[in-house]
Parts: C-alpha cells; sequence; structure tokens
C-alpha cells in the first residue's frame, strides 16, 4: 500500500470516528425529537436516518459534530418534510391530529391550551420541555436570539397558566 | 447555566403528554440501525472498491431510501427561492430615511478596498460580545450581564486553520436586587464551558469563499435567498433575516461587495427604521437602525458607522423587558473591530 493510500485510510478511520461519535451522543435524542413532531415511528426513523446521513457527508469537512448541531439539521429535515407533505394538501393538519388521536390518551387541557400559542411559541415550549435544550441552546437552532427565546419563553409560559386556569403551574418558572 | 428552573412545574405537565414516553428500545435500535446504514455502506465500499479496486464490479449502486423525498423536498425549496417573497403587504415598509442611510452606507462600504493580507499575515477580527445570561433556583431566577471577548485570526489563504483567542468570559453588571452571595455564586459558576474558560483554538471557516461568492449580490433576489434559507413567515421571517444578515456581518471576514449587498437588503427589509444617530457601542460612535418584532417586541438593531460605513455592531434590545430587566434594556450586543497583523497565537493542542 502507498503512502497515499495509508493516509487516504488513516483519515477514513478518523471520520468514522467523528461519525460514530456524533451518533452515539445524539441518535437517541434526535429519534425522540422526530417522534415527537411526525405521526409515525416509521417516519420518526426515515427523518433522523437523512439527518444522519447528512451528518456523514459532513463528517468529510467537519471536525466536530455537536448535538446542537444535529439538531439544527433535523429542525431543516423536518422543514423540508413539512413542506413535501404539504405541498398537494393540507396533510400536515390532517396528521397531526391524527398524531395525537394515536398518541395521547384522551383529553389533554395543555394540547388545547397549546393550540391557542403561535406554532414558534408551541416549538420553544416543546424545545424547552421535551428535548431539554436551554435558551441559548434554543437560539442556535431556531437561528434568533437568546434573548427572543426567553422572551417567547416567559410569555408562552404566562400565557399557557392563564389559559389552564392554573397560575402556580407558572409562578415556580417566573418567580 | 439551566434556563429552564429546576423546579418548574410545566416539566411534569409536558411530560404527561410527550409523545416520546411511547418508544420502546426496539424503535431506537431500529433507527440506530438505519441511520448507520450510510456510514457502514460507505465503509464497505470503502474497503471493497477503494482498498480493492478489483472488486468494484461486485459494488451494487447505492440506494437511499430517503432520496425521492429529499427530491421533492428540494424541488419545493426550489420553487420557494424562485418565488417573489419581497413584498410590503400587511408590513411597515422600511422608513425611507433607514433606506436611505443604508443605500448610502453601502455605497460607502463598496469603495473601501477590502483589506490586504499578505502571506504570513491575518485578518484580525477583535468581538466583544455581551450577553444576558440566567440562573434559576427554588427562589427564583437571576439575570446578569455577561462579557467576552475574542480575537479571531483568519490567514491570508484562508483555506489554512482558523485561530481563535477566547477571553475568560466575566459577569460584568446585574439586574435588579442582587445581593453580595449571588454576585459570589455567579462569579465562582462563570465561566463554565469550553470557550467561556478562554483559551487559543483552531477554528474553521463559518462559511466558504464558494458559499459566499453563490449568495446573490443584487438585493431583492438575496432577500428572497435569505427567507428560502431561514424559514418562518410574516414578521417572524423578516426578524430571522435581520439574524442573518447580523451573523453575517459580525463575522468581520466579508467582501465589500457582500457588506454592500447586505445593506442594501436590510434596507429592504419592512419595518427597518433609524432608531438612534448618535448610538454608543463600546465607545464607539454609530446609527442604529433596526426593527421590531411584533412577536416579542424586541428590537434588533445594526450599528454602522455614517463616516465610512463600515459595521460597528449589533445589539438586542427588549422594549418591554422581563423578569428582573427593565424595559428598553439591550440585553445583547457585539462590537467588531478588524485589523492585519503578522502574527496569530499558537493553538492549545
Amino acid at each position: 500500500m502507498s503512502l497515499e493510500e495509508l493516509f487516504k485510510d488513516h483519515r477514513e478511520v478518523l471520520r468514522q470516528k467523528r461519525f460514530l461519535a456524533a451518533h452515539a451522543a445524539g441518535h437517541d435524542r434526535i429519534y425522540r425529537y422526530f417522534r415527537r413532531r411526525t405521526y409515525s415511528p416509521a417516519t420518526a426513523e426515515e427523518l433522523c436516518a437523512e439527518v444522519f446521513r447528512i451528518a456523514w457527508e459532513k463528517t468529510l469537512d467537519r471536525d466536530d459534530l455537536s448535538v446542537m448541531f444535529l439538531f439544527g439539521m433535523a429542525k431543516n429535515v423536518l422543514r423540508n418534510h413539512h413542506r413535501a407533505t404539504t405541498r398537494s394538501t393540507d396533510l400536515i393538519t390532517a396528521l397531526r391530529s391524527e398524531h395525537q388521536s394515536h398518541e395521547t390518551s384522551g383529553h389533554s387541557p395543555l394540547l388545547e391550551a397549546l393550540e391557542h400559542l403561535p406554532i414558534d411559541d408551541q416549538e420553544i415550549l416543546h424545545l424547552t420541555y421535551w428535548d431539554g435544550l436551554s435558551s441559548k441552546e434554543i437560539s442556535g437552532v431556531l437561528g434568533t436570539s437568546a434573548t427572543a427565546v426567553r422572551m417567547r419563553l416567559h410569555r408562552a409560559r404566562k400565557t399557557l397558566g392563564n389559559l389552564l386556569g392554573s397560575n402556580h403551574l407558572v409562578e415556580g418558572a417566573e418567580a | 447555566m439551566k434556563t429552564q428552573p429546576l423546579n418548574d412545574p410545566l416539566k411534569n405537565v409536558f411530560d404527561a403528554i410527550d409523545p416520546a414516553a411511547r418508544i420502546t428500545e426496539t424503535d431506537l435500535a431500529n433507527s440506530r440501525e438505519n441511520s448507520l446504514a450510510m456510514m457502514i455502506r460507505h465503509t464497505e465500499l470503502h474497503e471493497t472498491f477503494v482498498k480493492n479496486p478489483e472488486n468494484s464490479s461486485q459494488v451494487k449502486p447505492i440506494v437511499r431510501r430517503t432520496a425521492l423525498w429529499a427530491a421533492v423536498a428540494a424541488a419545493v425549496t426550489g420553487a420557494l427561492v424562485a418565488t417573489d417573497a419581497v413584498s410590503f403587504l400587511g408590513h411597515t415598509p422600511p422608513t425611507a430615511e433607514a433606506a436611505q442611510f443604508l443605500n448610502a452606507a453601502a455605497h460607502q462600504t463598496a469603495r473601501v478596498a477590502d483589506r490586504v493580507i499578505g502571506p504570513g499575515q491575518y485578518l484580525r477580527v477583535d468581538t466583544t460580545a455581551v450577553i444576558t445570561d440566567e440562573a434559576s433556583s427554588g427562589n427564583g431566577t437571576i439575570y446578569w450581564l455577561q462579557s467576552q471577548d475574542r480575537q479571531m485570526y483568519v490567514p491570508s489563504d484562508r483555506s489554512n486553520d482558523w485561530i481563535i483567542n477566547f477571553e475568560p468570559a466575566v459577569p460584568v453588571s446585574y439586574f435588579g436586587n442582587t445581593t453580595e452571595a449571588i454576585v459570589l455564586e455567579v462569579k465562582e459558576r462563570t465561566p463554565q464551558g469550553r470557550n467561556e474558560r478562554g483559551g487559543v483554538q483552531r477554528t474553521e471557516a463559518p462559511w466558504s469563499d464558494t458559499e459566499l461568492a453563490k449568495f446573490p449580490r443584487e438585493p431583492k433576489q438575496l432577500l428572497n435567498t435569505i427567507y428560502s434559507q431561514t424559514g418562518g413567515s410574516g414578521d417572524d421571517a423578516d426578524t430571522r433575516a435581520i439574524v442573518w444578515i447580523s451573523d453575517r456581518l459580525r463575522s468581520g471576514v466579508l467582501a465589500s461587495d457582500l457588506r454592500a449587498a447586505l445593506y442594501k437588503t436590510a434596507a429592504m427589509i419592512p419595518g427597518m427604521t433609524v432608531v438612534d444617530r448618535q448610538a454608543n457601542l463600546d465607545g464607539r460612535v454609530g446609527t442604529a437602525l433596526g426593527r421590531v418584532d411584533k412577536n416579542t417586541n424586541i428590537r434588533h438593531d445594526i450599528l454602522i458607522d455614517p463616516a465610512n460605513g463600515e459595521f460597528i455592531g449589533e445589539r438586542v434590545v427588549s422594549i418591554e423587558g422581563y423578569g428582573e430587566i427593565p424595559p428598553n434594556t439591550p440585553t445583547m450586543w457585539t462590537a467588531v473591530e478588524t485589523s492585519v497583523t503578522n502574527s496569530a497565537p499558537t493553538p492549545e493542542s
């Protein structure tokens, strides 16, 4: 084997290591991200695979694939998925309601209250409480400032408290 | 520091409706396997084709399950780019004063020759970044401003390593009634992360020269490109466009033609106004132009030196305040300055 081939092999091994490290750190969180936002396990699996397909390509020219970088890609993949599926009909609305009826058992006042919030505010709440991201991390994923995220979170909590008629739910958060 | 308070009762409420609670270990295992497939396939190809070219006839073509919908998505994205997204319908147009200033600044900055970086020299980008940080406990939430200086060194050949030096982050001021004990605790907890602790690192170009060259210089086309990349709609899309433009201007590495195009593009964003002709940012005085996001009541400003069209920095102002933060407070700002230097610090291994 020539020296050039040896170097190529070495780069390949490093690339695989980078990818496997990113996969180990981020896969489960990214899969959960999609399960929370799509209607079926198959779709979540498909979209998750797409994120790691892109991540694999990125390992060619990136040394570091952080979990937040994966979340950023997941957001774009989900957006493209929604664009594709809403192209002919308003399928997403149908899927969402189907998703909710499948995934939640019975009546949920929180789900009803969430419906009254702007989509972006719902997403910030989901990223905070479901995906466990901080305001700084969310700002990176959504491409906005951390201040805007905190402001929206503050308002969304307040609105939720009012809608649920349980101010104690947000008092602890805003004290 | 966690933004989400540890004792937040909403967490339990969201946990109760979390669809991910139904995920089984089998679901995860299947997805892990599926998402590793591309790498495994590549490795197989590498083993059989690259290392043993004589086996190339045995290699089957790669079939991606996701290829079809990805192509559809790309087609839809392309269609959106082609659509004329610039419209003031339902929005306040930029004021004539803001548009005039930005267009004039664009002409000025376009006339300024890009800095010449000779072999062995570096473009040095000095940044002072101040952010609002917060921490929560059972007793409530405290807010403070945290400042960090950094210097980025861009080599004359941009494909070589870029170097960045982070100074340690320091808390500089606190909002509301803050006790000495809290100040001490915040100081002890700051800095936290690797970057906040400071040090010299290698870094990479945020955008390749090829990528930067691809951005249209025609402002309307550029704004459409930005909208298609950032997503969102209405007011939110315009805020994201400002953030997108600020991100690139803040980098300090753009050529003058792209800087000029970004100024002209900012002049087309609905709601842009001149908010202060004598805005002071880290000791430099310039003109602040910004727009208020109606959803959050937050104003994003960019600051430009009227003398030469140079980008001074950006700031984010909370119009109504929140928590202990009073109204009209800049909750984040960044000041940028560029120069040419003959050396760069050595990165830590």
